[in-house]
């Protein structure tokens, strides 16, 4: 499985539409965690869901995004879970720990949001102890 | 947390009254105060936002790059107006206003900031509305003659025949074509552009129709050509004018068998696209010198649009100036407001040889040097100040008589209209008889008759 985040100086980056770089990491067979750096291609939504498609991200956990971009992003295929705040490492390890629907991770006013839209509330096992991956 | 200062009730009552949205930020950037606009504008209730970085409450696109309480409290000097897009708590993405200042104490040092906003959406939605009566497709003109190009667009577009498209250079010829194909019924096919004046004749043989392997030397394997590539679609041929007399050989045949060969290939495919010349000369007076084959020229000459230069339609230079002002704003990041009246002025009194094209660069270049505010004369490329037109741009020059001004005035509008006496007395809203009195009066020389009659459309 692997998860994009977005970021800015260590932080989930506020705004999607609006990061330039990403933190993608990648669960492998064996349990080994590779995690690597990647600019975010495209300036439209579409262009920005296309270029994750194609790198093969499974899990988006990004800041707020716009609907449209929302839109195209969940039809990529891609699990989305918006409106994220904090820094990357901690993000990372509350997702993998299953805790991340907690007050603090989430930007002011927009837990409700973010969980109707990512539908993070229907997560029911740690998504990096899948098989999926 | 320890609020930067107390708010009356009354405060608040007024606060909460203003229908732009308030906020003030102490000095770790975190939110102090948020009235009831704020609120209803970012969906996020004041008891979430307090205490919040201001950068996750209002959650806009310029944050974390070039926050404006940032620069504010670096300049000390306060924004205003500055048009950023937030995404609201319910996900919306809409256009907001903003300005920003300092907050100080009584004894003048700063203790934060203070941002208000208001939302532009309807703002936007109609400035949208207004220029969508002057566009089509993504051609903006409030000129008769291109309108008059917009009606007939839909129908020749359904119609399927092939399209001469003249005009000069940079008159949007490729945009015209574009147009014809998105609003046909091949519209789902490809739009595929061979600019046939930058290719030697052996190459553009080849790029048209493809090859075979072993047609040549380095074919190593089939390549398919233009015609192949641009399938149930449109092939826009530009500038056919400049093809040499073989290659309208060539041309003519496939398009009067709509069949062609590849190179190397002894077998007809058949050519299932529709076409749409381009050309920037008269193509009727490359038949009459010779130059081009008059059988050619009727072929491709099913339905003509001939394109006004710009010069002929400067009634859209403010709308497109503007057009592409928002662009540069939109890829560079920028927010240029406008452009000031005095380098309008100087737009207005150049010639543009090079037509929207030309404009489009002169206002790119005006990005690099204007870094705030409007695009002022300075900004735009020394050719605008000449002699001739600096006192219209606003710098000193000699102070031309009134009957040197008038001559101007007049032999502009003419060259406008054509040299049309007719169409310029009517624009101007006078009788003929005068016109014609006041060319004489000025010792205006207008063109021979043969360039006078020639179309100017």
């Amino acid at each position: 499985m692997k998860i994009a985040v977005p970021f800015w100086n260590g932080h989930v980056a506020t705004v999607f539409e609006a990061a330039d770089e990403m933190v993608v990491i990648e669960n492998l067979p064996e349990g080994d965690r590779v995690q690597r750096m990647e600019f975010l291609k495209g300036s439209s939504p579409l262009d920005r869901a296309v270029h994750l498609k194609d790198l093969g991200i499974d899990v988006l956990i990004c800041g707020a995004l716009s609907r449209s971009a929302a839109h195209r992003v969940e039809a990529a295929g891609i699990r989305l879970i918006p409106f994220v705040r904090g820094p990357v490492e901690e993000v990372i390890d509350a997702f993998r720990e299953d805790r991340l629907d907690g007050e603090r991770y989430f930007l002011p006013g927009c837990r409700a949001m973010a969980q109707n839209q990512g539908k993070l509330c229907r997560r029911r096992r740690n998504p990096l102890e899948g098989s999926d991956s | 947390m320890k609020p930067i200062f107390s708010m009356t009730r009354t405060e608040n009552i007024i606060l909460d009254s203003i229908a732009d949205g308030v906020f003030t930020v102490d000095r770790d950037w975190r939110i102090t105060t948020f009235n009831r606009a704020a609120e209803q504008i970012t969906g996020v209730s004041r008891g979430d936002a307090i205490g919040q970085p201001c950068k996750e409450v209002l959650k806009a696109d310029i944050c974390e790059k070039t926050c404006l309480l940032r620069q504010t409290q670096e300049t000390g000097r306060p924004i205003v107006n500055r048009t950023v897009r937030i995404i609201t708590a319910s996900g919306h993405r809409i256009p907001v206003s903003i300005s920003t200042a300092i907050l100080k104490d009584e004894s003048g040092n700063a203790i934060g900031a203070v941002e208000t906003f208001r939302d532009i959406s309807v703002e936007e939605k109609l400035r949208k509305k207004i220029q969508g009566r002057y566009s089509f497709e993504d051609i903006l003109s409030k000129n008769p003659r291109m309108q008059q190009l917009f009606d007939i667009l839909p129908d020749l577009a359904a119609s399927g025949s092939t399209v001469l498209l003249e005009g000069e250079s940079g008159t949007g010829k490729e945009l015209f074509a574009r147009a014809i194909h998105n609003l046909s019924s091949r519209k789902s096919g490809p739009f595929i552009a061979v600019n046939c004046g930058a290719l030697p004749d052996t190459l553009l043989e080849s790029e048209l129709f493809g090859y075979k392997a072993g047609a040549f030397t380095d074919a190593k394997r089939d390549k398919p050509g233009r015609f192949r590539r641009a399938e149930k679609g449109t092939l826009f041929l530009d500038e056919i004018g400049d093809i040499s007399p073989a290659m309208q050989v060539r041309l003519l045949r496939v398009l009067q068998e709509r069949t062609y060969e590849p190179l190397g290939s002894v077998e007809s495919v058949p050519a299932d696209a529709r076409i749409i010349a381009a050309t920037n000369r008269r193509l009727e007076d490359l038949v009459h010198e010779g130059k081009f084959r008059e059988d050619l020229y009727y072929r491709i000459n099913v339905v003509r649009l001939v394109l006004p230069p710009l010069r002929e339609r400067m009634e859209d230079l403010p709308l497109l100036a503007d057009h592409f002002i928002r662009h540069m704003n939109a890829v560079q990041n920028k927010d240029i407001p406008g452009i000031s009246d005095d380098a309008m002025a100087c737009l207005m009194s150049h010639e543009f040889p090079g037509n929207i094209r030309e404009l489009e660069n002169v206002i790119e270049r005006s990005f690099i040097l204007c870094k705030s505010g409007p695009i002022l004369p300075q900004h735009l490329p020394e050719f605008l100040w000449t002699r001739e037109t600096d006192e219209l741009c606003g710098l000193p020059a000699e102070t031309p008589t009134i009957k040197q001004m008038e001559a101007s005035f007049l032999i502009s509008v003419l060259r406008r209209n054509g040299w049309s006496r007719m169409k310029t007395a009517s624009q101007l809203g006078i009788h003929k008889s005068t016109l014609f009195r006041k060319i004489r009066a000025l010792g205006i020389q207008l063109p021979d008759r043969k360039e006078r009659d020639k179309p100017v459309a």
